[in-house]
């Protein structure tokens, strides 16, 4: 499996790509919209994990322009707001809308309901 | 002269208002913990695979605690933020050091100004008390701040100065098109804070004056 993970803070975004790693996840990580386009338009991605709130543009926007590279594309939004609007728009774009912290073992079930389990090794299981 | 009195000069914005700037520390506090989350989580990580077997480099050991106990110190700020924001409207009129109300200010709006790709620095410079209806002040700020940060990405720096009145706020720099703000909510808050706010040379200006104890 090999997700992206789009987050403005680094240091949440890199830490969890290595912990992912450790599981068997491949993760390419962004601190922007425009680095996750930049690896979207060379690497295809089983999951993009996205931000909602992102100086410049979020991530439902995000998804979107990520579906003119990648049409069946899902994400997985996380937000650090709880707002119902925010809810509202997240869970009616995506295929999860999770509110930080979260968990990782959440994480990995999310992925593994959304994309099917994975070998652990990067791979899809047979 | 009630908090009451501060309500009303504010109406069904004051609500609008306090709500954003709580919902704005919420989302701070969230970050920072999923943040001291992650990096805890990679700790635990690194060390069941050194009983495993694998090698633990101590330096991976103290980047991690590094930025955990950033974190934590972050969240502390912000949380320090909230609680004097809190407090503003427990004494209606005091004296204010405006400095200090306009590091709250920009404190307070430290994620909104990143959402809106607005960088906001309080330029260096002496305080100047000023006796004021110091939550009424920040939501003048608010109002300042919210123009500018509606008006587009860019650089700005805050100046505080004294004036004959009683003291000035200064946001130069920024997108050229911010308008200072205007309508009937607006107008009513700087009329209760004895306060002018104008376009001058590209800058907005928040000229306030002191306000007298039966005001």
């Amino acid at each position: 499996m090999r997700v992206l993970l789009v987050d403005d803070e680094h240091e949440l975004v890199c830490a969890l790509a290595e912990r992912l790693g450790f599981r068997g996840v491949r993760a390419d990580y962004a601190v922007s919209a425009e680095q996750a386009l930049e690896l979207a338009r060379t690497t295809a991605y089983d999951i993009a994990v996205l931000d909602v709130k992102m100086p410049g543009m979020g991530g439902l926007e995000l998804h979107q322009r990520l579906r003119e590279l990648q049409p069946d594309l899902p994400a997985v939004f996380l937000t650090g707001h709880g707002s119902e609007l925010d809810f509202a728009a997240g869970a009616a774009r995506g295929e999860a809308y999770l509110v930080k912290p979260v968990g990782i073992e959440v994480l990995l079930e999310t992925f593994a309901r959304i994309a099917g389990p994975w070998d652990g090794q990067g791979g899809r299981q047979p | 002269m009630t908090t009451d009195l501060d309500w009303r000069t504010l109406g069904p914005a004051g609500l609008e208002y306090f709500g954003r700037m709580c919902a704005g520390v919420s989302h701070e506090l969230k970050n920072s913990l999923a943040m001291i989350n992650e990096n805890a989580g990679l700790m635990q990580d690194l060390a069941a695979l050194a009983q495993r077997g694998q090698p633990l480099e101590p330096q991976r050991l103290a980047q991690g605690m590094e930025r955990i106990a950033r974190h934590v110190e972050r969240a502390n700020a912000v949380l320090g933020s909230l609680n004097r924001f809190a407090h503003l409207p427990d004494v209606p009129r005091r004296p204010v050091e405006l400095r200090e109300e306009v590091a709250l200010a920009l404190a307070l709006h430290r994620r909104q100004a990143a959402q809106a790709q607005v960088e906001l620095t309080l330029a260096p410079g002496g305080d100047v008390s000023l006796s004021t209806r110091p939550f009424l002040l920040a939501a003048a700020l608010d109002l300042c701040l919210g123009a500018l940060l509606a008006a587009g990405p860019g650089a700005v720096a805050v100046a505080v100065a004294p004036s004959a009145a009683g003291g000035e706020v200064v946001f130069a720099g920024g997108a050229p098109q911010a308008a200072p703000p205007r309508g009937p909510e607006a107008d009513a808050l700087l009329a209760a804070l004895g306060a002018q706010c104008v376009q001058d040379g590209g800058a907005l200006r928040l000229a306030l004056a002191h306000l007298p104890a039966t005001y």
